[in-house]
């Protein structure tokens, strides 16, 4: 009982465990790990694939699945650039254009998810192509900089002197899907609707419309995202956000979301997010050449996936 | 189902029986809005409604249990107590209020289960208790329950009984579906029967006897439930000698060519525990099986049927069969190997393979090429026991053989018991159903929490004795 | 009567079909182009320079997105081949994969050109000797940093080089950037800072992570322009740790106009990216393309002809020509030290 006992709190904490382990060990392996300019930088290089993973937590407890988050971001990215430099739109009106867009996309997703009563995975495997092509007939191979400085603002400005603007952007919205998933009656009907969608049918939840919503939430974050991170770059082109999805799903089967849906904790997810941003870095700050990252990367995977599945046997 | 009229009057409890297939579960999912009927009205309380949205049906005061369960597994009881129920929700959730009434509601039911564990970690006597106290939360005035006592313990049928009568006296309608007819009598007052989608009649249940339901649900009289069946020979096949494992402890048991030897237990008292040890499904711990004189240690369930056993395993479409696979492929699938030029899978005989069992078995099928998942319950046990002969067993292990399979259907997986049996197979065979374990075994080893608390011969076999043995009194 | 309606329908035919033919040898010659990707600022710049140089002279032209794939590269060759065009460049993600292909086209006449990566048996090579662009790089940024830092003592200026070995040409080109210190007097090689990819992000990301351990470096190099194109921005950002950027140098293979605005930018000391060296812009690139396929197809260049690419150096002293018409002419590395 005692060992199950202690198993369970290793499988529920297995990466903040993981998370302290390796900061540990980075602190000890370099001087400069453990640094508040670099404690920055791992917050900062995080943000944009921190809320990336809020919108695939919520699509993947909604039951669905999105591959073309990446190529959403990428139009988006592109959008907004070259409305702002190009075009010479005032960044606001562009941001909202922008995430207008992308909450489209998402909702197109979610909507051809029903329609075509097809496993979303599949959908979005071909709406990926189809904003892949969107991407590139906006930015035309182009990159887009020249930014201003009220936009640089959101990726690379700082209040009081120190706090990131994106991080606290992040750190908002971390919340607010937490509260919402966590403690609202529309969180709890995504979970159910991911979790039995013949239950939450049967107990008159309009299921359709709550996976619809999911996708367009989600879009919403992906393009709040992409903006971070183009502002963060100061530039961007098709390619932006090109392959962030896998790290977002990375980040979310790692914390123990549920593949068929209906399960998922945020703060999980976040911690998973950092272990792999702090992974990156650390394994900068100790020179280890990119061959052995990918190894060491794989190996901790796997690694928090024992310490979490301990608990499911 | 077509043209069926029922009346349902306030406050009784309405048994509503036939055989699978009958047309039952369409019925209720009608009441619920699960699908919508073709033609026909419902009316409730003097309105009239062509259908039902589930929505609708829930507003209305229609609650159903379904028997398969359709729950949120992955969340807490009390989230799926309040799911759906209005007035219980505003934008943000009060999940502490929500688990106090949750504690509230299953006290009514005597459950004490704390109302944040989540669904799938709990019993499936329980799992029904949560469906009841949501009908209670949505001020359901109908509550339909769907075979509720298919898949559980004496014990906890008797809490539901209880359940059933508390529900009543509060004015609430109960439409209750089940095969075991002897429960109806404890706590129904009308039975209507449906046969092939066709209403049959309505009567008062004082009025019935057990046979007069069969009759009407088969068309037919049957007489004898259970087939004769000639005695086995003496010659051992297999011969147990204190096994212990899986969390069942000391078994000891010879079973002879021919024979059909039972397995009584209450739920959790490790039959099906037991017959994983002696397939090779789970791992033996200590003690020895003989087979044909030989000790075996399995240490898979490749060595146990390399030793000539075959399962056919409670769970009839998560672990008997290939449910979304044709009959043919469910056939060869244990005997693929054999059935392969150069590796490759020669396809006449696979067909002639499955031609040869439909045959032999009498599974009711247009096409060898037709779905599992489209079969009635009946038939496709056949396909999971035409799968297991496949690969030539001597020793069959039936885990609840004819759980969810209509009164005519079962007949006929008796009769090929029996003929497997007369053929020289040996066959342990683990029910809950009591008459049917009593009907069919030649001797019953009895199990009370993981321990063998009994052997009975055929003279000592009494539902009472068998009760007593397996609570462990 | 059916069988002499089919018989008409086949002489008419067969007659259309000898006077396309016939009509084709006088139509206009085509060359097609399978790229090694489009997914970049400058492999869709090339491709459609490819497109208009050859337009220009009145050809047809078309090109292919490769895709950075083998298979994808064959099947737009297949595609070309059954086209019947006159001259197919190839720029071969994995060159050994396309000698077939190589030998199809030449039985139906095609002429295939190798572009940068050489195939076995082409008609006519097109290359930048990757390691000598390489070196010139070294040589742009030794130049610098030996006149910033006369007065430093040998070998002391902090030098760091940003690769990325996913590719053979990054592995290539970064192990001989890294020797920088043959080509410098006062350069001091530091680190080599590995990157998964080359994206401007992860340059951005690789570079505040390397300013935790070593603030001290001044000098970055790389073989990619968009790594360098991140450590630009990191340097430029609003949070940036200088500001003073008299003292700092970027140096960076291909660059894009993106870099050349940077570079722009460094002369009036807002930028820390000061040059660039590339195969020749893309006009150059496109035109000697242009060179390369009428000359084989004119006879004027023979079989097995290499056409070897010369090297482009924007830097200060350049910035000003290449802006005003996309390449540097008659300025050679021998310029660099003068």
């Amino acid at each position: 009982m005692n060992t199950k006992k202690i198993g369970k709190i290793i499988g529920d904490f297995a990466l903040p465990i993981m998370l302290v382990a390796l900061i540990v060990f980075f602190s000890l392996m370099s001087p400069a790990f453990l640094t508040p300019l670099n404690l920055k930088n791992i917050l900062v290089q995080n943000v944009h694939v921190a809320v990336c993973a809020c919108a695939v937590m919520i699509i993947m407890i909604s039951g669905g699945c999105d591959l073309s988050i990446g190529y959403q971001m990428s139009v988006a990215a592109v959008l907004v650039t070259k409305l702002i430099s190009v075009n010479g739109w005032p960044p606001y009106l562009a941001i909202i254009l922008g995430i207008a867009l992308c909450s489209l996309l998402g909702t197109f997703n979610g909507y051809m998810g029903i329609k075509l009563k097809s496993s979303t995975m599949i959908i979005t495997l071909g709406t990926m192509a189809i904003f892949q092509g969107i991407s590139y007939l906006i930015s035309g191979s182009k990159t887009f900089h020249n930014l201003p400085d009220s936009f640089m603002f959101l990726g690379q400005g700082t209040v009081f002197g120190f706090i990131p603007v994106s991080v606290l952007i992040m750190i908002v919205i971390v919340v607010l899907v937490g509260f919402v998933m966590g403690k609202t009656a529309i969180g709890r009907k995504v979970y159910a609707a991911g979790d039995n969608p013949e239950a939450a049918r049967l107990a008159g939840l309009n299921v359709s419309r709550i996976k619809i919503l999911s996708f367009t939430v989600a879009g919403v974050l992906v393009g709040i995202s992409a903006i971070l991170l183009a502002a963060r770059s100061g530039s961007a082109d098709s390619g932006t956000g090109v392959g962030i999805e896998f790290t977002g799903i990375t980040a979310c089967v790692l914390s123990g979301v549920a593949l068929k849906g209906g399960e998922g904790t945020l703060w999980k997810v976040i911690v998973a997010v950092f272990v792999l941003g702090v992974l990156a870095n650390g394994m900068q700050l100790i020179n280890l050449g990119t061959y052995p990252q990918f190894i060491a990367k794989g190996v901790i995977m796997l690694g928090s996936l024992y310490l979490t599945s301990r608990n499911a046997q | 189902m077509d043209n069926v009229s029922i009346s349902f009057e306030k406050g009784e409890v309405h048994a509503l029986i036939g055989e699978n297939g009958a047309g039952k579960s369409t019925f209720i999912k009608t009441l619920s809005g699960a699908i919508t009927p073709t033609s026909g009205t419902i009316v409730f309380e003097g309105k009239e409604y062509s259908h039902l949205e589930p929505r609708q049906a829930i507003d209305l005061g229609i609650a159903v249990v379904y028997q398969e369960l359709i729950q949120f597994e992955a969340m807490s009881v009390a989230d799926n107590i309040f799911m759906g129920v209005k007035d219980e929700e505003g934008f943000i959730l009060d999940d502490k209020t929500r688990v106090e009434k949750s504690r509230e509601l299953l006290k009514i039911f005597d459950c004490h289960v704390d109302p944040a564990t989540l669904i799938r970690d709990l019993s499936i006597a329980n799992r029904q208790i949560v469906e009841l106290a949501k009908a209670i939360v949505k001020k359901a005035k109908v509550v339909v329950m769907d075979e509720p006592t298919a898949a559980i313990t004496m014990a906890e049928q008797e809490k539901l009984y209880k359940v059933v009568k508390q529900l009543k006296e509060s004015g609430v309608t109960v439409i209750y579906i089940s095969h075991r007819l002897e429960e109806l009598f404890i706590i129904c007052d009308r039975v209507s029967v449906l046969r092939d989608g066709q209403y049959v009649t309505t009567c008062d249940i004082k009025d019935l006897t057990k046979q007069d339901m069969i009759k009407y649900m088969v068309g037919r009289e049957l007489t004898n439930a259970y087939p004769p069946k000639a005695p086995h020979s003496d010659e051992v096949i297999m011969e147990v000698d204190n096994v212990s494992g899986n969390g069942v402890h000391d078994i000891s048991f010879k079973l002879h060519k021919g024979e059909i030897l039972g397995f009584a237990g209450l739920v959790g008292a490790g039959r099906t525990e037991l017959m994983h040890v002696l397939y090779g499904a789970a791992k033996k711990e200590a003690g020895t099986i003989k087979i044909n004189g030989k000790e075996v240690n399995f240490r898979s369930t490749a060595d146990g049927m390399k030793a000539g056993i075959g399962l056919i395993p409670e769970d009839r479409k998560f672990q008997g069969c290939f449910i979304d696979k044709p009959i043919f492929w469910n056939n060869s699938i244990s005997c693929i190997d054999t059935l392969t030029k150069a590796g490759v899978v020669d396809t006449k005989a696979e067909m002639k393979l499955a031609q040869e069992y439909k045959e032999r078995l009498k599974t009711k099928t247009p096409t060898l090429t037709q779905l599992t998942s489209g079969l009635s319950g009946g038939n496709q046990q056949k396909v999971v026991i035409a799968k297991a002969l496949a690969a030539l067993p001597e020793i069959l292990i039936f885990d609840e053989p004819t759980r969810g399979i209509d009164i005519g259907a079962r007949y006929e997986i008796y009769l090929l018991m029996n003929e497997l049996a007369e053929q020289g197979k040996a066959i342990l065979m683990v029910s809950s159903d009591m008459e049917e374990l009593l009907g069919m075994s030649e001797r019953i080893i009895v199990l009370h929490e993981g321990h063998q608390s009994a052997e009975l011969q055929k003279q000592e076999f009494s539902q009472e004795k068998v009760l007593a043995c397996a609570s462990g009194v | 009567m059916k069988k002499f309606v089919a018989v008409l329908l086949t002489v008419v035919m067969a007659l259309s079909i000898v006077a396309c033919g016939s009509n084709g040898s006088n139509e206009k010659k085509s060359a097609a182009f399978v790229t090694f990707g489009l997914g970049g600022d400058f492999f869709q710049m090339l491709a459609d320079q490819f497109k208009a140089e050859y337009e220009a002279i009145g050809w047809e032209a078309s090109y292919a997105d490769g895709e950075f794939n083998p298979t994808k590269q064959i099947e737009a060759a297949e595609n070309y081949i059954a086209m019947g065009v006159d001259v197919l460049y190839i720029w071969a993600v994995a060159p050994e994969a396309m000698t077939e292909v190589v030998k199809a086209a030449q039985e139906k006449g095609i002429l295939v050109v190798a572009f940068v990566a050489p195939i076995e048996g082409a008609d006519a090579t097109m290359v930048s000797d990757e390691a000598a662009l390489a070196a010139d790089l070294n040589k742009l940024a030794a130049a610098w940093i030996d006149e910033a830092f006369a007065d430093a003592p040998d070998h002391s200026v902090p030098v760091a080089v940003f690769t990325c070995r996913t590719a053979e040409t990054g592995v290539v080109q970064g192990d001989v950037i890294l020797k920088i210190e043959e080509y410098s007097q006062k350069a001091k090689f530091v680190m080599e800072v590995e990157c998964a990819d080359e994206t401007q992000q992860t340059g951005l990301s690789k570079m505040e992570n390397l300013y935790t351990t070593n603030p001290e470096i001044k000098v970055f190099l790389s073989a990619h322009n968009d790594l360098g194109m991140g450590i630009n921005a990191y340097f430029t950002s609003m949070n940036s740790p200088v500001t003073d950027y008299s003292d700092m140098g970027i140096f960076v293979i291909n660059g894009s106009d993106a870099t050349a605005e940077a570079i722009k930018a460094s002369t009036e000391g807002k930028a820390p990216l000061r040059g660039t060296v590339m195969t020749g812009s893309v006009t150059d690139t496109a035109q000697e393309m242009v060179f390369v396929g009428t000359g084989l197809v004119d006879g004027s260049l023979s079989k097995g002809h290499v056409q070897q690419a010369g090297t482009v150096f924007v830097l200060d002293q350049t910035i000003d020509e290449y802006i005003a018409n996309g390449t540097v002419k008659g300025f050679t590395a021998d310029d660099l030290t003068k």
